[in-house]
């Protein structure tokens, strides 16, 4: 380079400084902002091509004289701000969105955000972004919380909140407020155990549940939640593990609650009405038998006895032919009533058809199911003569269970022969079949 | 064909045969650079196959450095609009001249473009008129 010739030279170094201009035309060629210099008239003075390409298509003239003209008819106040800034330099406005029609053919508006700077007395830069994309994407992310929220509150009968990995609660929704009655700010930070019967131990009822969420990925269950008044509803609940989004550490769980107990009152209705003969209230006879079972072995398995009573009442037909068969309702309805005046509820009674009865006695001796029945027995012959009653007595059969017995068939057959016993014996009387 | 035609002395801006006259010289590119209006020749895809002197000369942009790249994105991305690379875009068959800016070292330049496209030549040009 010692030896080069000064012409040569000096061609060598415009040759370098044209390169250098070329790269430095280059980036801001390529910049993907529109750079444009202005004076204070808004005057473009000079502008990187990608102003060009973002402003031409709202240049009603096709050419890019004044900035401040050309997004008057979309932003008036670009101009008014640049000329009322005070100050020699300075930023004017910083990110400005702007709101440009929407062009035929094409979805929706652009949006572009503009960067206003006062570098001198009469020069301004401006920096203009397309963020048509991102306003969208900023206007879907609130636009789906909002909907997210709207949900979230709109929901009545479900309770929804979210818990961190120590069961304190996070969020809380409109619904919850509702439903358990607690604000929002009354419970955040509180631990989810308070809305759930207290278990008597120490651990923690609803941390297991969170635990088991974890293991399964979801956990559901039945049960009563507890609301701030201490009134008690039933409720289902999903749990779900919440993790982030970005290493899938779990931050906590959803706590979903839905009130049952209007459905649960209904499901209710519908298991008594199928349970139940729907004049008397009494079981019909096939629930009767099914309870029946279910008592026989648990108190198998408990090692305690059981009786049964069948009762029969006298003469029915004549009740149904000589008052006619609302008086034979009403008859039943109240042998029903008196039988229930002399046991448990948790005895079982239920209706056999016709006018024939029967009742489990858990846990009691045939002496003690003998004068039960005799009690009975006697009631039914009294209510008979009260006035508007229609008179009518009952036979009733005792026997108890017998360790013989291979089936509540078999105990049940036994009394039915007591009561035939019974109705041998002139009626209005109790008949006790003895399986020892 | 005419011996202007081949040599390109002859051809102007408005020609209303320019789309032919250009398909024509495209055996011999080196006569778009005898063009008095700037001349960018690109493949269908956008890519510079020919940069001529007329146009090197008024953008400020040598040849060298723009053939191969993709004229609309790369090399002039004030044309990346639906004014211009969204016509060449949509349209197979397109002959239309416009009012457009562009920019000369970042100096705002009023220019008319007239752009030129036939699916079946396999090649379109965007001439500028400065």
């Amino acid at each position: 380079m010692v030896n080069a010739a000064p012409d040569e030279f000096l061609d060598r170094a415009q040759t370098a400084a044209e390169r250098e201009q070329q790269d430095l035309l280059q980036l801001l060629y390529l910049c993907p902002v529109a750079i444009i210099k202005i004076d204070s008239y808004g005057t473009i003075l000079l502008m990187n091509p990608y102003g060009v390409q973002m402003l031409m298509p709202i240049s009603a003239s096709g050419k890019l004289t004044n900035l401040f003209d050309l997004f008057l008819p979309f932003a008036p106040e670009l101009g008014e701000m640049a000329r009322r800034f005070p100050s020699r330099t300075g930023k004017i406005c910083e990110e400005h969105r702007i709101v440009m029609p929407a062009r035929e053919g094409l979805p929706g508006s652009a949006i572009i955000s503009v960067t206003l700077q006062k570098v001198d007395s009469d020069i301004y830069v401006a920096v203009l972004t397309d963020v048509t994309s991102a306003a969208g994407r900023e206007l879907y992310v609130r636009t789906s919380e909002e909907r997210l929220h709207a949900v979230l509150d709109g929901v009545k009968d479900y309770s929804i909140c979210t818990v961190d990995t120590h069961g304190k609660i996070t969020s809380w929704n409109y619904a919850a407020e509702r439903l358990d009655d607690y604000r929002s700010d009354e419970m955040m930070g509180r631990h989810i155990d308070q809305l759930v019967p207290a278990t008597g131990t120490s651990k923690s009822p609803m941390m297991r549940r969170l635990e088991l969420a974890l293991r399964d990925g979801s956990h559901e269950f039945e049960g009563w939640r507890v609301r701030k008044d201490g009134k008690r509803y039933w409720g289902s609940t999903a749990i779900g593990v919440l993790r982030a989004k970005t290493d899938q550490t779990v931050i906590g769980y959803s706590v979903i609650t839905r009130d049952l107990t209007e459905q649960r009152r209904s499901e209710d209705r519908l298991r008594v009405l199928a349970m139940t003969d729907p004049l008397t209230g009494a079981l019909n006879r096939r629930s009767f038998f099914e309870n029946a079972k279910r008592e026989r072995a648990r108190l198998n398995a408990l090692d305690e006895s059981f009786t049964v009573l069948l009762l029969d009442a006298d003469f029915f037909k004549a009740v149904n032919d000589t008052h006619g068969h609302d008086a034979g309702d009403a008859t039943l309805v109240r042998i029903v009533a008196d039988c229930r005046q002399e046991i448990r509820s948790s005895d079982l009674l239920g209706r056999f058809g016709g006018e024939e009865f029967a009742i489990l006695l858990p846990g009691s001796s045939l002496e003690i199911a003998r004068r039960i029945a005799e009690r009975i027995r006697e009631r039914i012959a009294l209510s008979g003569r009260e006035s508007g009653a229609f008179p009518c007595t009952v036979s009733i059969g005792v026997t108890a269970c017998a360790s013989s017995d291979e089936t509540i068939e078999e105990t049940i057959n036994r009394a039915d022969a007591a009561l035939y016993t019974a109705k041998a014996a002139g009626r209005d009387c109790v008949a006790v079949a003895d399986p020892a | 064909m005419s011996i202007e035609y081949a040599t390109g002395s002859r051809i102007g801006f408005d020609d209303p045969r320019l789309g032919a006259a250009l398909d024509a010289l495209s055996g011999t590119p080196e006569a778009y650079d005898a063009l008095d209006f700037g001349l960018v020749v690109m493949d269908l895809d956008g890519t510079v196959l020919y940069y001529n002197v007329a146009e090197a000369r008024l953008s400020g942009i040598q040849a060298e450095r723009v053939v191969g790249l993709t004229f609309f994105s790369d090399v002039a991305p004030c044309t990346n609009n639906f004014l211009v690379s969204g016509r060449f875009e949509e349209e197979p068959v397109l002959d239309e001249t416009i009012e457009y800016v562009f920019t000369v070292k970042m100096r705002p330049k009023p220019v008319r473009l007239r752009m030129l496209k036939d699916d079946r030549s396999g090649r379109q040009y965007l001439a500028v008129k400065w």
